[in-house]
C-alpha cells in the first residue's frame, strides 16, 4: 500500500493505492496520518490510534474519535487497512 | 518498437494494390507503439486508409503484428440492399456492423477499442499528445473540450503528433510513445481545421456516424518519420473551448491533474501499483494549466509562449 | 469413429505443462499461439507458466509484450476476486453451514497452477440449498444487491436453476454467484448435492471449503458438456487436465473418480472429458480407467454421434478463418441438446420464447 503527497509541500492533497483492493483513493491529511500510524506492522485498534493522536496533538478525545470514525469505514472498504483478527484490531494492507 | 526494424517503403502503394493485398494476406501499419495487420473484404476501406495513413501502409508482409484486424462484408438476408461491414479482431467484435461505406470510421474505432484493452504493458492515458523540443504536451480528453481540434491545429503548426487518443506512457522508461493514427475531427471541427489550414490533408467525410459527421486529418511526414521516437513528460493542459471567450491560462491543481489522468485512463486500474506510481510521477513533474479559448490562433500562441517555461522546468527536474 | 492425435492447432497446449518447448518456436508460431490463446482465454495462463519457469524474459519481444500485458491484466482481475472473497466471511458473519469455493476460486484456494492467469469475472460459491436464502439475506444487508431481473427470469433462477441470480456489490461491482448445486435441479441429470456436501475438504483459506477432488473434476466436466455454447471452451479441458495431473498421482483417485461419476449420474460427461483430455492434451489417464469410463459413460450410438459433434465445436478455428458452416451447425445442435437436457419440455418452450423476445427487444 502506498501513500503519496501530490505536491512538494504535502498540503491536503494525498493519494493512496491499495494493492489488496486495487483501488486508488484521494485522501485528506487525517486519513494519511491514520494510515501512517498504522503502517508500523503492529495491528492496532481504533481506540489505541485515537489515544496516540490525542497524545501527540492534545486535541479533545471526542473530536479525534469523530474525525477517525469517518475515515475508518472508507479506509476499510477501500482496502487501505484490513482486519487482521476477528477481534477489533487492524493493520496496514499491502 | 517492433520486432523487425525495416525502413518504411519509399514508394506509396496504389489503392488498387492495397485493396487486393487486404483481401489476401493483408497490409501492415506501424503506429509506433504497436503494429496492426489489416485484412478486408470490404473494398471501401483501401482508398480512405491510404489517404489518412500516408507513408504508413505496407504491402510487404511482416513476420509479426500486434493486432490482427479484419473487416468483413456482412452476411444476411438484406445484404444486397444495404451492404455492411463487420469488425473483428481475433474473436472480438466490439460493435454492431456499420454501413459498408463507413469502413474507415469502423476501422478506426474498432482498432482503438481493441488497442485500449490489450496494450497493458504501458499506461494508456486518454489524451492527445504532441511533442516539442523533446517534451510531451498532454491534453486529457474530456467531453466538450475541443481537444481534437486543438491537437489537429497544433500538429499543423510544427508540433509533432504522437497520438490524438492515446497518451501511451511507458513506466519503465518514463517516456511517451506514439500511437500514430489520424486525428478524428467531428462536425464543426472539420470546417474549422479546413479554414485554419487549407492545405491540410483530410480524408473523406462520413456523415451520420454515431458521433455525427467525421473526417480524419492525416499525420504529417515528420510525425510518420519520427513515430518511433519517444518524448519525455513536459506539461499537462486541459483545453476548454468556450464560444466568444477570451483566452485564459490558469494553473491547475495537482489533485485535478491526478484524478483526471488516473480515472480518465483506459487501463489505469489494470496497471495496478505501476500505474499509480506513474501518474504520481507525472503529476509532480509536469506543470499543468487550464486553457480556455475561443480563438484557435490565440490558443496556439499562448501554448507557444508557455513552452520555454516548460523546458526550463524539465531541465531543472533532470539536473542532478 | 473418433479422431486420434492432437489437432495441429492445439499442439501448443503442451507449453502449459512443459513451457520449455516454447524455446524452439519461431516468431510465426508465436504469432499464432498468441492469437489463438487469447481467444481461448489461455494467454494469461501461458504467461504465468512461462514466468514460473523463468522463461518469460527470453521470449522474443513481440509476443513477450502481450504475455506481460495479459499477465498483468489477469492478475488484476484475480486480485479483485480475491479481495471480494476475503471480505465475504466477514460480511456473512458466523454461520453454521459450509461455504464452498468453486472453479477458479477453488483452484486458487488450493494453490493449484490452473488457478493462475485466469480472467475471473465473478465469484462462484456454493452453500447448502436449505441455507441459501439465509446467505443471501446476510449479503444483502452488507451492501450486495440483486441484479435487475424481470419476474420470469427471477422465477427461472429460483425454481429451475441451481444458482441464484447474480448479485453485485455497490462499492466494487464484483459479481457473486451463489450456487446450491453444480447442475440445475430440473435438468435430465439430477445431481444429489447432499453427496457433494458430505465429502467437502478444507481449502488453504480458513473458513472456506472445496469439493472433493473427484467432484471438482466432475463439476468441470459437467459444466463443459452440459453447457449451451462450447465454442472456444478448450480452457475447461485444460482445467480438467490440470486437476487430473495434480490429483491423479494416487491410483485410488482414478477408481474413485469412475465410481463417483456413476453415483452422481455424470458418467457421460466424464467419458467425454476423458476422451478429449487424453487425445488432445495427453492427460496421463491409466488405460484401463479410460476404457471403463468410456464403457460406463457412452453407448456406441452416443459415442458415434456426440464425440464428432463436440470435436467439431471445441476445436478452435484457424485465427484467419471464420468459423465454417459445419461448426455453426454443430454448435446449434449442441445448443438444442443443452436446452433439451436443461428443462422439461413444458417449461422449455415458454422460456425460449421469453429469451427470444428479450433478445429482439434488446436489439431494437
Amino acid at each position: 500500500m502506498r501513500v503519496e503527497a501530490l505536491a512538494g509541500d504535502g498540503g491536503d492533497e494525498w493519494v493512496a493505492f491499495s494493492a489488496l483492493s486495487g483501488e486508488t483513493h484521494l485522501i485528506n491529511e487525517t486519513s494519511a496520518a491514520i494510515v501512517d500510524l498504522l503502517d508500523e506492522e503492529v495491528p492496532a485498534s481504533i481506540d489505541s490510534i485515537v489515544d496516540r493522536i490525542v497524545g501527540e496533538t492534545g486535541l479533545p478525545h471526542d473530536e479525534v474519535r469523530l474525525l477517525l470514525a469517518d475515515a475508518w469505514e472508507l479506509l476499510l472498504h477501500g482496502g487501505l487497512i484490513r482486519a487482521v483478527t476477528v477481534t477489533d484490531h487492524h493493520g496496514p494492507a499491502p | 518498437m517492433t520486432t523487425d526494424q525495416r525502413p518504411r517503403p519509399a514508394v506509396e502503394p496504389v489503392p488498387g494494390d492495397v485493396r487486393s493485398a487486404m483481401s489476401g494476406g493483408g497490409v501492415w501499419l506501424d503506429l509506433g507503439l504497436l503494429t496492426v495487420r489489416v485484412r478486408s473484404t470490404v473494398p471501401e476501406l483501401a482508398a480512405p486508409l491510404c489517404s489518412v495513413y500516408p507513408g504508413m501502409v505496407e504491402i510487404d508482409p511482416r513476420d509479426w503484428a500486434d493486432l490482427h484486424v479484419e473487416l468483413a462484408e456482412g452476411a444476411g438476408p438484406r445484404r444486397w440492399l444495404r451492404r455492411q461491414s463487420r469488425f473483428t479482431c481475433d474473436g472480438e467484435r466490439p460493435f454492431e456492423p456499420f454501413p459498408a461505406d463507413h469502413a474507415l470510421p469502423l476501422f478506426e474505432w474498432g482498432t482503438n477499442w481493441v488497442l485500449a484493452r490489450r496494450m497493458n504493458d504501458v499506461l494508456l492515458l486518454h489524451a492527445g499528445v504532441l511533442e516539442r523540443d523533446g517534451l510531451a504536451l498532454v491534453m486529457p480528453a474530456l467531453p466538450g473540450s475541443g481537444k481534437s481540434t486543438l491537437t489537429a491545429a497544433l500538429s499543423l503548426r510544427g508540433w509533432r503528433l504522437l497520438s490524438d487518443e492515446f497518451g501511451a506512457f511507458d513506466p519503465q522508461t518514463n517516456q511517451f510513445r506514439a500511437v500514430l493514427k489520424p486525428v478524428a475531427l467531428k462536425n464543426r471541427s472539420i470546417e474549422v481545421i479546413r479554414a485554419f489550414e487549407p492545405t491540410a490533408v483530410l480524408g473523406p467525410e462520413f456523415a451520420k456516424t454515431r458521433k455525427g459527421t467525421v473526417a480524419h486529418l492525416a499525420p504529417s511526414a515528420a510525425a510518420v518519420a519520427l513515430r518511433g521516437v519517444p518524448a519525455s513528460p513536459g506539461a499537462v493542459v486541459f483545453p476548454r473551448w468556450q464560444s466568444g471567450s477570451a483566452t485564459q491560462w490558469l494553473p491547475a491543481r495537482p489533485k485535478v491533474v491526478f484524478t483526471t489522468l488516473a480515472f480518465n485512463a483506459f487501463n489505469y486500474a489494470a496497471m495496478g501499483a505501476s500505474g499509480f506510481q506513474a501518474v504520481v510521477r507525472l503529476t509532480r513533474r509536469c506543470p499543468a494549466w487550464q486553457l480556455i479559448y475561443s480563438d484557435l490562433d490565440d490558443a496556439l500562441h499562448t501554448l507557444e509562449r508557455a513552452w520555454p517555461e516548460v523546458r526550463e522546468r524539465a531541465l531543472s527536474e533532470s539536473a542532478p | 469413429m473418433s479422431k486420434s492425435g492432437v489437432p495441429s492447432q492445439l499442439r501448443w497446449l503442451g507449453a502449459l505443462v512443459t513451457p520449455a518447448c516454447t524455446q524452439a518456436w519461431t516468431l510465426a508460431q508465436w504469432q499464432t499461439v498468441i492469437r489463438v490463446s487469447r481467444r481461448l482465454r489461455l494467454l494469461g495462463r501461458l504467461a504465468e507458466a512461462l514466468d514460473r519457469s523463468g522463461l518469460l524474459a527470453s521470449v522474443p519481444e513481440g509476443p513477450r509484450r502481450h504475455l506481460l500485458a495479459e499477465q498483468r491484466y489477469a492478475r488484476w482481475r484475480t486480485q479483485q476476486m480475491l479481495w471480494g472473497l476475503e471480505r465475504l466471511p466477514q460480511m456473512l458473519g458466523r454461520v453454521d453451514y459450509p461455504l464452498v469455493l468453486l472453479k477458479g476460486a477453488a483452484y486458487l484456494g488450493q494453490d493449484l497452477g490452473i488457478g493462475r492467469g485466469r480472467l475471473p469475472s465473478d465469484i462462484d460459491i456454493l452453500v447448502p440449498k436449505a441455507h441459501i436464502e439465509d446467505a443471501q439475506t446476510r449479503l444483502l444487508a452488507r451492501g450486495w444487491q440483486e441484479t435487475d431481473l424481470d419476474a420470469h427470469d427471477q422465477r427461472y433462477y429460483r425454481e429451475w436453476s441451481h444458482e441464484l441470480p447474480p448479485m453485485r456489490h455497490a462499492l466494487h461491482g464484483l459479481e457473486l454467484d451463489l450456487h446450491h448445486n453444480i447442475l440445475p435441479p430440473v435438468a435430465r441429470v439430477h445431481v444429489d448435492a447432499s453427496l457433494l456436501l458430505a465429502d467437502l475438504r478444507p481449502s488453504l483459506w480458513p473458513g472456506w471449503m472445496v469439493l472433493a477432488p473427484v467432484d471438482q473434476v466432475l463439476h468441470s466436466a459437467a459444466h463443459l458438456f452440459h453447457d449451451s455454447d462450447v465454442r472456444d471452451r478448450v480452457r475447461d479441458l485444460v482445467d480438467i487436465d490440470g486437476l487430473l495431473r495434480h490429483f491423479g498421482q494416487e491410483r485410488v483417485f482414478w477408481d474413485a473418480l469412475v465410481a463417483r461419476a456413476r453415483r452422481l449420474g455424470l458418467h457421460q460427461s466424464l467419458a467425454l472429458a476423458m476422451h478429449f483430455c487424453s487425445t488432445w492434451l495427453q492427460s496421463p489417464i491409466p488405460r484401463d480407467i479410460l476404457e471403463r469410463s468410456r464403457v460406463q459413460g457412452l453407448s456406441r450410438p452416443e459415442a458415434v454421434w456426440l464425440i464428432p459433434l463436440f470435436d467439431r465445436v471445441l476445436r478452435p478455428t484457424d485465427p484467419d478463418a471464420t468459423p465454417g458452416l459445419r461448426q455453426t451447425w454443430a454448435a446449434r445442435t449442441l445448443l438444442l441438446r443443452h436446452h433439451w437436457g436443461r428443462m422439461p419440455v413444458r417449461l422449455l418452450l415458454p422460456h425460449l420464447l421469453h429469451k427470444a423476445r428479450a433478445r429482439s427487444a434488446a436489439s431494437a
